[in-house]
C-alpha cells in the first residue's frame, strides 16, 4: 500500500520548517513529475509549476559545462526571480526524487540552499519510499 | 553542424575536402583549421567580398585570378602579399563568404564524404576553427544579437571564466550559439546548448523570467545562467571565488 499523501505532506512540512522565508515546497517524483507531498498555501494543485519545473530541468538531455565535455546531468537549480527564489533539488540518495520550493526574495540564497539540501537529506533518510518503488 | 562536428573529429595533420552530396558544395580542410567553405551558386560572392573589403578592381581582380590558377597560387594571400589587400581585410572576406555559403549548405540534411588530398600551405592567420564558422553562420541570421552578446560577454571575461551567448531560435526549437569567452568546441558548445534549453522551458512552467539561474551539474560545476531579450548566456568559473563574484553582479541587479 502506498504512503498516505497526508502524511508525506506533513514530513515535507517538518523537514522544510528551516528554510528561511519559505513559501511553498513540493517533494515529487521523476521523470513523471508526480507530487508526493507538499506544504504551503493553497491545495497540492497549486503545487503544480513548481513540480513541472523540476521535471523540466532535472530530466533534460545531458549536460556539459564549459569546461569539460564530460557528459552528465543537472542536480541543482536556483533560480532568482525579482519576486521569488526558486530552488530545485535532485535526491542524492534516490535520484528520482526532486524537492523543489519557493522563498521570499528577501532571503539569503546560500542560507536557502543549505537549508534546502538538508531537508532532502533528511526526507531522504526518514521517508519510506519503497512503497512508491523509489 | 554535423559537417562541423566532422571536421573537428579529424586528425591534427588530416588535410582535404569535405564533400556535401550532389556536389553542392565543401568545405577545405588543413590541419583541422577550416580554409574555405565553398557552396554552389556563391562562387562570384567571394569576388564580390574581395572588392567590398579591399581596394581591388574587378579588372584586376580578374587579372591576378588568372596568374594564381596559371601559377597554383593562392589568390587571397597574393593580393595581400601585393598589398592590394590587408590581411585583416582578406580574414573578415573569407570568414564571411565561408559562413554564407555554410548556412547555404546547411538548409537541408546532407551526406558528406571526406577525400584526402595534399595541403595547400594555406597561412594558419587565414584558416579558421570551425567553432568560430558556427558563431559567424549563426551570427548571419542574427547580426545584431551577435554584437549585443558580444559587448554582454566582454564585462564578464576574466581569466578562468568561460562563458557562451546563444539565441533561443522559437522557430527551431532550439538555442544557437552566438560567441563565446574561452576556448570551446562545436562539440561542447552544442551539447551545451541541447541542455541548456532545459532552464528557460522549466522557467516557462513557473511563469516567470528570473533574473538569472545558478544550475549545478552531477560532477559538481556550476553554470551561472542569465537572459537579455533572446539571448541566454551561460558562464562556468574555474574557481568558486570568480562564480561568487559573478553572481554578485547579477544579485545586485536582480
Amino acid at each position: 500500500m502506498s504512503p498516505p499523501l497526508l502524511h508525506l505532506g506533513e514530513c515535507v512540512a517538518g523537514a522544510c520548517a528551516a528554510v528561511p522565508g519559505l513559501q511553498e515546497a513540493a517533494l515529487a517524483l521523476l521523470p513523471e513529475g508526480l507530487l508526493l507531498g507538499g506544504v504551503g498555501e493553497g491545495r497540492d494543485f497549486d503545487r503544480e509549476p513548481l513540480v513541472r519545473c523540476a521535471a523540466r530541468s532535472l530530466c533534460g538531455a545531458g549536460v556539459t559545462s564549459t569546461l569539460s565535455t564530460r557528459l552528465t546531468t543537472f542536480v541543482e537549480h536556483l533560480f532568482v526571480g525579482h519576486e521569488q527564489l526558486i530552488v530545485i533539488l535532485r535526491g542524492v540518495r534516490y535520484p528520482r526524487l526532486a524537492l523543489a520550493l519557493s522563498c521570499t526574495k528577501d532571503t539569503n540564497p546560500a542560507f536557502v540552499m543549505s537549508s534546502s539540501r538538508s531537508a532532502l537529506r533528511s526526507l531522504e533518510t526518514t521517508l519510506d519510499l519503497a512503497a512508491w518503488e523509489v | 553542424m554535423d559537417a562541423l562536428l566532422r571536421v573537428e573529429g579529424l586528425g591534427p595533420d588530416d588535410c582535404g575536402l569535405l564533400s556535401f552530396a550532389g556536389s553542392s558544395g565543401g568545405i577545405f580542410v588543413e590541419r583541422g583549421r577550416i580554409c574555405w567553405v565553398a557552396a554552389r551558386g556563391l562562387q562570384q560572392r567571394l569576388s564580390d567580398l574581395l572588392r567590398t573589403h579591399g581596394s581591388v578592381d574587378s579588372a584586376k581582380l580578374d587579372r591576378i585570378y588568372q596568374r594564381c590558377r596559371n601559377e597554383g597560387t593562392l589568390l587571397g594571400q597574393t593580393l595581400v602579399a601585393e598589398g592590394l589587400l590587408q590581411p585583416v581585410e582578406l580574414e573578415h572576406a573569407l570568414r564571411h563568404h565561408s559562413a554564407e555559403c555554410l548556412v547555404a549548405l546547411c538548409r537541408a540534411s546532407q551526406a558528406t564524404i571526406w577525400a584526402s588530398h595534399p595541403g595547400r600551405g594555406y597561412a594558419p592567420r587565414f584558416t579558421f576553427r570551425p567553432l568560430d564558422l558556427l558563431f559567424d553562420s549563426v551570427a548571419l541570421l542574427y547580426p545584431n544579437l551577435r554584437l549585443e552578446a558580444l559587448e554582454e560577454l566582454s564585462a564578464y571575461r576574466g581569466p578562468g571564466r568561460h562563458a557562451v551567448a546563444f539565441v533561443l531560435d522559437a522557430e527551431l526549437g532550439a538555442l544557437l550559439p552566438l560567441a563565446e569567452t574561452g576556448e570551446s568546441s562545436v562539440e561542447s558548445v552544442s551539447t551545451l546548448a541541447r541542455s541548456l534549453l532545459s532552464i528557460p522551458r522549466a522557467s516557462h512552467e513557473l511563469g516567470m523570467t528570473p533574473a538569472f539561474a545558478l544550475s549545478t551539474t552531477a560532477n559538481g560545476d556550476t553554470l551561472l545562467v542569465w537572459w537579455r531579450k533572446q539571448v541566454l548566456y551561460a558562464m562556468a568559473c574555474e574557481d568558486r571565488a570568480s562564480l561568487i563574484a559573478a553572481t554578485s553582479q547579477h544579485l545586485a541587479c536582480a
